[in-house]
């Protein structure tokens, strides 16, 4: 790439941002009645710089992230196992195919004040939160993914000595990893959302907790440097993600 | 008397539920012996893939499909299939697709390399054993995928429209390529085409396989082909095998 290139590039990247900040930079100091309410990107970036000098920001954030990436392990280890069973087995399917249809558009977060009462405060109900918000988008996609498998695949697989047993792990499975990424990438931007949910109603730590403390305070400034902070985490993670699964997908072709 | 490689008789399959079934063979016999190269020609929609698929032991039909007088009732390594769309694994690179049947074997790593390293060497695909199916052409793709399936070394080979998705340069050299192998490995060959030609020119025998206008009606009718002058012929004595390819049932390759 030459140097015009890259610069076309990254102007066109930061572009919408420097954009947006000055429409943000403009309300706070026109639109605003009182500037603590809507903290200008100086207040922002004065709390984000003391905000990352002390511990606080930081081990909150490894406690929200741990429960986040628990949630979503779990959620694909679950998800894949049920979808692509489903998949394979009418009478799984049979079982669990009208439970997911009616549960996939309810709003998991609703149920975080019943998970609070069955599972208390903390870590457990948080990261359940997060695993029911995941699970379904991965089912479905692992079930369609599954489902998509051609059959020649699994007829050729059949006639070159697969037993049957193993056509789900040996074909069904890698047949549908491109569907798999793809619900667990619609999964990963979901569980952020409810992680901070179930922080801010059932939790004592955590993001979430630190957003609603500031929140409940007035340190809107402090407020917006935290949401800060988990955006551009919650981005760098998904262009980690995609980087990685380009790499495990390297046979596949796009359409 | 041995019985014949295969042998098909009144098989009928019915595709669809009861109230709208769909006809797709009825009554169909054939039978083939060991090492001839037969091949059914027929427009699409004749069931004459179908028919591939139930000697497959894909499709159950009724009626009796039998392998060396045993019935088939499911796939086996002694019937190896060869699809239109190639079926290759996209995930394996050529030498594991290639190398796939012998490990569903359990066959030694070393043996198991020296196997896919000779196909790799007669299909020509030297330097291309780690490539992926999607960055291979049509016609490389095919060769993996008749090589995949004579690694396994099965005794019958099912071919499915093999060349009907490469252009018409590239079908050429693989309708060579087979007959090469065929002649080397006098393996029992049962092919599908609609090309009159190429079933002409590959085959020792061939079925038509005939639809009546969409009637539910489906019947094969085969014929040898003779050598005649050092060109091959076919004759087809059925009238609407005649209609099959506008009068012109003589049809020739030198």
């Amino acid at each position: 790439m030459t140097v015009s290139n890259r610069l076309r590039t990254a102007l066109s990247f930061s572009g919408p941002f420097v954009i947006f900040a000055a429409l943000w930079q403009a309300a706070s100091a026109w639109l605003a009645p009182d500037p603590t309410m809507f903290p200008g990107l100086g207040a922002i970036a004065y709390a984000l710089v003391r905000l990352s000098a002390g511990p606080e920001l930081w081990s909150n954030l490894g406690i929200s992230l741990a429960r986040n990436y628990l949630g979503l392990a779990l959620a694909i280890v679950a998800g894949v196992s049920l979808g692509s069973c489903m998949a394979r087995y009418p009478i799984a399917n049979g079982f669990f195919s009208p439970l997911v249809g009616a549960t996939y558009s309810l709003p998991k977060t609703a149920l975080i004040p019943l998970l609070l009462l069955w599972l208390g405060v903390g870590s457990t109900t948080d990261t359940t939160a997060v695993f029911l918000s995941c699970l379904l988008p991965i089912v479905v996609h692992s079930y369609h993914g599954a489902k998509d498998t051609p059959r020649v695949l699994l007829w050729s697989a059949a006639a070159l000595g697969t037993p049957d047993r193993a056509l789900l792990p040996r074909v069904m499975l890698p047949s549908s990893l491109p569907q798999i990424v793809t619900g667990t990438r619609i999964a990963l931007g979901f569980s952020y959302v409810v992680t901070i949910a179930a922080e801010m109603i059932a939790s004592k730590s955590g993001i979430g907790k630190l957003i609603f403390v500031y929140g409940g305070s007035g340190a809107y400034d402090y407020l917006f440097a935290t949401i800060l902070v988990i955006i551009v985490v919650a981005y760098l993670v998904d262009q980690a993600y995609v980087r990685l699964t380009a790499t495990l997908l390297r046979w596949h072709h796009w359409e | 008397m041995t019985p014949p490689k295969i042998l098909i008789s009144s098989l009928s399959k019915r595709y669809g539920a009861t109230s709208r079934e769909v006809l797709a063979l009825e009554a169909v016999d054939l039978s083939v012996s060991e090492g001839e190269f037969v091949t059914i020609v027929g427009p699409s929609g004749c069931g004459k893939s179908t028919l591939l698929y139930i000697l497959g032991g894909f499709l159950k039909g009724t009626g009796t499909v039998a392998i060396d007088g045993r019935a088939v009732d499911r796939p086996g390594l002694d019937r190896g299939i060869v699809f239109q769309e190639y079926a290759l694994f996209p995930w394996l690179t050529v030498k594991d697709n290639i190398g796939y049947g012998l490990q569903t074997q359990n066959i030694a790593r070393s043996e198991r390399e020296d196997i896919v390293h000779r196909y790799i060497e007669l299909i020509g695909l030297r330097g291309f054993e780690q490539r992926f199916p999607r960055e291979l052409s049509g016609g490389m793709k095919q060769r993996v995928a008749l090589a995949r399936t004579l690694a396994c070394e099965p005794e019958i080979l099912l071919l499915d429209e093999p060349f009907g998705a490469l252009d018409a340069q590239t079908r050429e050299i693989m309708q060579d390529e087979l007959l090469r192998l065929w002649r080397k490995t006098r393996k029992t060959v049962l092919m599908v085409t609609h090309d009159v030609t190429e079933a002409v020119y590959l085959s020792t025998r061939c079925a038509s396989c005939l639809n009546v206008l969409g009637a539910l009606f489906a019947n094969f009718r085969s014929t040898s082909i003779v050598q005649h002058r050092g060109k091959k012929s076919c004759f087809l004595r059925h009238s609407s095998e005649r209609a099959m390819r506008s009068g012109s049932w003589f049809a020739h390759k030198s």
